[in-house]
């Protein structure tokens, strides 16, 4: 046996951690072997020093430290050790309610996002028709986008407002048919109405109170949808956070 | 009645303690606390040879047990996580001290150990120069040496504790308190070993 190369041999014998048969081996060369057996002292007499250096004490307030680190912590006792049970649900309650805050409605300023039912497709909303309306139409600060209107289904607009308001107002479908934003409800209804009647159309109130229908001829809803986008000045309080949202549906006179 | 208290807390084990502060106990939180607060101090005291830094790590370690202590699950003695935890916050430490430029031989404070001005009376003359010695020269041994020594020879555990405590192989706690041991041998060739 080489000497050289049972240095952490030896190290593992005076700790006991050598396996039986390789501790036997070390054992019979350190008893042949002057050199590895004075080894063997000094590693010992060092562990040995090691084992017995002085401890320090502990400082006197160790308890109360952690306890006054623990402060914040205990606030939360209950909730680091009540039963798994109960816990679990707790945190997905909390965490539910974090996210339908986070992705809560929020006020739909100056907005205006149309469709007569059923609720459009996005790719629907994103269809633009040149016949009916020239893309990215048209009023200072504001972005209109046309679905298939032939076909009744959609018409998003944005007016004066970020595209944050775009998609609340997609993220509201399909309760949402029309979405006009004012700074009051008879307010809101009047300038409706107003568009309305100049197209031969009529203003129903519905249920609920907030809730519009305006029956048009049939042939008249492109063009009623088209002069809605078209006067946003008189239709929302651009820049003021309205003080009412009115949902407004289209539908033809005869239904 | 202090009395009743300690035969209480000598009675109770360390897993039972535990299982009483997962149901909410917090007196048996402090009873761990005051049970090993010895032996996390003077481990975080060997690796670091800080009295402030080593009080801080000790009573970071007995906060971090306390917030993850309904996780814990009894994989190992409560001590091995205990000292898993408290080598972990000391390698922080030296991170901490890296990033700041402090030398760790600045942040030594090394006799305090032997502050006492006379020798302790159960100790001889010669032994307590060698200790003294000894614990100077293990101050200067790199971290990783200090570690498995002071979890070896001090804290008295096996390979295979040391290996769960530094998250390594037995092999390599094995080759590694080997190494120590010789460095530490050959720095204390110039003060000389005592024969006894």
């Amino acid at each position: 046996m080489d000497c050289r190369n049972i240095e952490s041999d030896l190290s593992a014998l005076i700790d006991g951690e050598l396996p039986g048969e390789r501790q036997a081996e070390v054992i019979e060369h350190v008893d042949n072997c002057p050199a590895c057996a004075r080894r063997v002292a000094e590693l010992q007499r060092l562990s040995a020093g090691i084992g017995a250096l002085p401890k320090l004490e502990s400082p006197p307030q160790f308890l109360a430290d952690v306890r006054r680190k623990l402060r914040p912590a205990q606030r939360l006792e209950t909730a680091l050790f009540r039963p798994v049970w109960l816990k679990v649900p707790l945190e997905v309650l909390a965490v539910l309610t974090i996210v339908l805050w986070l992705t809560r409605p929020r006020p739909v300023e100056p907005v205006l996002a149309m469709n007569s039912a059923p609720a459009p497709s996005r790719e629907m909303r994103a269809r633009i028709l040149p016949e009916e309306q020239p893309s990215d139409a048209t009023v200072a600060g504001a972005k209109v986008e046309h679905g298939d209107a032939s076909a009744g289904k959609s018409f998003v607009g944005e007016i004066g407002g970020s595209s944050a308001n775009l998609i609340d107002a997609l993220r509201a479908e399909p309760s949402m048919p029309v979405i006009v934003s004012g700074e009051s409800l008879v307010a809101v209804r009047l300038r409706v109405a107003e568009l309305a009647q100049t197209l031969n159309g009529q203003v129903e109130a519905a249920t609920p109170s907030n809730t519009f229908v305006v029956r048009l001829p049939a042939g008249k809803m492109n063009e009623f949808r088209a002069r809605l986008a078209q006067k946003p000045g008189t239709m929302y309080a651009t820049g003021a956070a309205p003080a009412v949202e009115v949902k407004v549906i289209v539908e033809p006179s005869g239904q | 009645m202090a009395s009743v208290v300690t035969i209480e807390s000598i009675a109770v084990s360390d897993r039972e303690l535990v299982a009483r502060c997962q149901d909410g106990n917090v007196a048996a939180f402090d009873e761990l606390v005051r049970r090993h607060q010895g032996r996390a101090f003077n481990v975080a005291w060997q690796l670091l040879r800080n009295r402030e830094d080593a009080t801080e790590v000790a009573q970071d370690a007995f906060v971090r047990i306390y917030r993850t202590l309904a996780g814990f699950r009894g994989e190992c003695e409560f001590t091995t996580w205990l000292h898993q935890i408290v080598v972990n916050l000391a390698h922080n430490k030296h991170r901490w001290w890296r990033r700041r430029g402090r030398q760790e031989t600045e942040a030594f404070d090394g006799d305090r150990q032997f502050a006492a001005p006379t020798v302790p009376p159960d100790m001889a003359a010669a032994q307590y120069e060698f200790a003294r010695t000894l614990s100077a020269r293990i101050a200067k041994l790199p971290a990783p040496y200090r570690e498995v020594l002071v979890l070896r020879n001090v804290e008295d555990l096996s390979y295979e504790e040391i290996a769960v405590v530094l998250k390594c192989e037995v092999g390599t706690v094995k080759s590694r308190i080997a190494r120590a041991r010789e460095a530490l041998r050959e720095s204390m060739k110039d003060d000389g070993l005592p024969k006894h």
